[in-house]
């Protein structure tokens, strides 16, 4: 026995074969929901044609659970931003200059849908599956720290890389955004061009897959603090999302989105569930906090989407312009808040949420 | 007393801006609520119900269509070309449209410029196939439609399409093999099961037909595919002749 093992807890010595991370619910919901695991199960049923029922019955219901996920999740970012404890105070221009900048923005961008409106539409298009990389990649480091693994800058490093290989690889090849709005249409019909592009694209492709597995399988071999398996599901769920499945096919887009959501939704929400409960004055029971939290995303999520644009039409914009230029404005805007409100290490609820 | 006040030479610029984000905040937040309430009561005024659950943005286009507005939706199709025209489908969409709603010149502007950026691309076939379909076209639009399905056999609306042709063209089982392909690719799409359906009540299989109207209004429950559905229950339930 080293001297290493001498002096290491009992429990250290039985540590399980494969970490399956200390789940924030329960194993099903954070399996199933954080993880992504729901979404692959219904993306292979959509893909497959398998059970066409499942599709139709999707489509039937497609915006309302768009409503129910995607629209509330944006609106989730703000409600958690607003209620924030000292939200005002540390992030001033987010909570009260943002807003007043985002609506200068969607008016100019209504005014001029050439000059600006296409430029938000394909700027939020390719910030969309940068959002969707750091978010898998947040939720693995997340159950990390809950696994009480401590993972030093150049792990961390390479996992980033291993999330970010399919933001990569949108950003290559999703049409009209990414690399086909930024680069002129005459250089990258540029058949030279073209190659390096594909060749380009099909390696993000596979680094999409195979970092993640890479860095689980080098972690559980080489005695290092262990990537829990749900960080890799969360990871890999990200990969089949943008790379593996057509990110522009409306059904499949809007049935991502939804999962999308649910994810950030479930995170978000324990946060704030968390954070309540933790208040000395707290008299509340912990689903009362979540409730009336997505109770506002719904809410606000309804305003944003399905009402907002109608304001537009009024003043004489066509619908289409309307929800396209709210759509693109919200997005942004989400990404932003999102950017700041999930700056966790600075948080001082941060050390409460990791911890199992 | 003079010490004691030197240290407010700091503080305005800091209160200055603290004051402006206040002021961005509330001016912010009442025009935010007050396109609400605008949205709101508008859609409550002119269609006396709530915002629905809707997000397509050609929503309202196929809506006017529906209702023979031609000049509101050649105005929706305008607006979404005007901000979306770098994505292909939603561009031949709207060049579709425009020739449905009797634009054709704007129609074949966004085809040429889809063209221009996209040149051989299968699904430029597809939509001028659906073009020349809308202007009643159909040897040419088969055509378009068949150069589009050599090109990619996947692709639903280029069958779709080539079924709606030989339905005017009163080749029904030819209509029925294309509709069966494009369902096998999708099968969520409420126009291609009630062609469907078209097709089996014109060939005498109206048991069939019922169940394709029904899922087709399940999907998409239009007053057309409603009265199809109607029509071909009572065909089904009276006794055969």
């Amino acid at each position: 026995m080293t001297a290493v093992g001498a002096t290491a807890p009992a429990t250290a010595l039985r540590r399980p074969a494969v970490d399956p991370g200390h789940p924030f619910v329960g194993f099903a919901f954070d399996y199933l929901v954080i993880g992504g695991g729901f979404s692959l199960v219904v993306l292979a049923l959509l893909q497959s044609a398998a059970m066409p029922a499942v599709s139709v019955f999707l489509k039937q219901h497609l915006w309302t659970f768009v409503l129910l996920s995607n629209s509330a999740h944006f609106a989730g970012s703000t409600v958690r931003l607003y209620t924030r404890p000292g939200s005002f105070r540390d992030l001033p221009f987010l909570t009260m200059g943002l807003p007043l900048v985002s609506l200068i923005v969607l008016g100019f961008g209504l005014f001029f849908p050439g000059a600006l409106g296409q430029n938000l539409l394909s700027l939020y298009l390719t910030w969309s599956p940068y959002h969707y990389s750091a978010q898998a990649y947040g939720i693995a480091v997340l159950y990390c720290h809950r696994s009480g693994a401590p993972w030093d800058e150049r792990e961390k490093r390479w996992l980033r890389l291993a999330c970010f290989a399919p933001f990569l690889y949108s950003f290559l090849t999703i049409p009209g955004a990414g690399l086909a709005w930024l680069m002129p249409s005459t250089l990258l019909a540029d058949p030279a061009a073209a190659a390096v592009r594909s060749l380009a694209a099909s390696a993000a492709q596979v680094a999409s897959f195979a970092g993640p597995l890479v860095l689980f399988v080098r972690h559980q071999a080489g005695g290092r603090a262990r990537l829990p398996l749900i960080s890799l599901l969360a990871v890999l769920a990200n990969a089949v999302w943008l790379v593996m499945l057509s990110y522009q096919v409306a059904m499949v887009l809007a049935v991502i989105t939804i999962f999308h959501g649910l994810q950030y939704l479930a995170i978000l929400t324990i946060v704030h569930v968390k954070e309540r409960m933790k208040r000395p004055d707290n008299r509340a029971p912990a689903w009362r906090h979540a409730a009336g939290f997505y109770a506002c995303c719904l809410g606000l999520g309804y305003l944003l989407f399905q009402v907002w644009p109608h304001a537009f039409v009024l003043a004489g914009f066509s619908y289409a312009e309307s929800l396209l230029m709210v759509v693109s404005v919200i997005n942004i805007h989400h990404f932003i808040v999102d950017a700041f409100i999930w700056r966790l290490r600075r948080d001082p609820s941060y050390a409460a949420v990791a911890r199992p | 007393m003079g010490r004691d006040l030197s240290p407010m030479s700091t503080a305005p610029p800091a209160l200055r801006a603290e004051n402006l984000y206040r002021l961005a905040f509330r001016l912010g937040l009442l025009i935010t609520f007050g396109c609400f309430a605008a949205g709101l009561g508008h859609v409550a005024l002119s269609e006396r119900r709530l915002p629905g659950l809707e997000m397509d943005p050609l929503l309202r286009a196929r809506d006017a269509l529906a209702r023979g507005e031609k000049a509101a939706a050649v105005r929706e199709y305008r607006g979404m070309a005007a901000v979306n025209a770098r994505d292909l489908d939603l561009l031949l969409q709207s060049a579709e449209g425009l020739v449905r709603a009797g634009d054709a010149a704007g129609g074949a502007e966004l085809l040429g410029r889809a063209w221009a950026e996209h040149p051989g691309d299968a699904r430029i076939h597809t939509a001028l196939g659906w073009a020349l379909y809308w202007t009643k076209k159909y040897d040419e639009a088969a055509s378009h439609f068949e150069t589009a399905l050599r090109a990619d056999p996947r692709d639903f609306r280029a069958h779709a399409g080539l079924a709606e042709v030989r339905l005017e063209q009163q080749r029904y089982r030819e209509a029925e093999a294309s509709l069966l392909r494009a369902l096998a690719l999708d099968p969520t799409n409420g126009s291609a099961h009630n062609s469907l359906g078209v097709a089996y009540a014109l060939t005498g299989r109206p048991a069939r037909a019922v169940d394709e109207f029904a899922t087709a209004a399940r999907l998409t429950p239009t007053a057309d595919i409603l009265a199809n559905l109607e029509r071909a229950r009572a065909e089904s339930a009276s006794p055969r002749p």
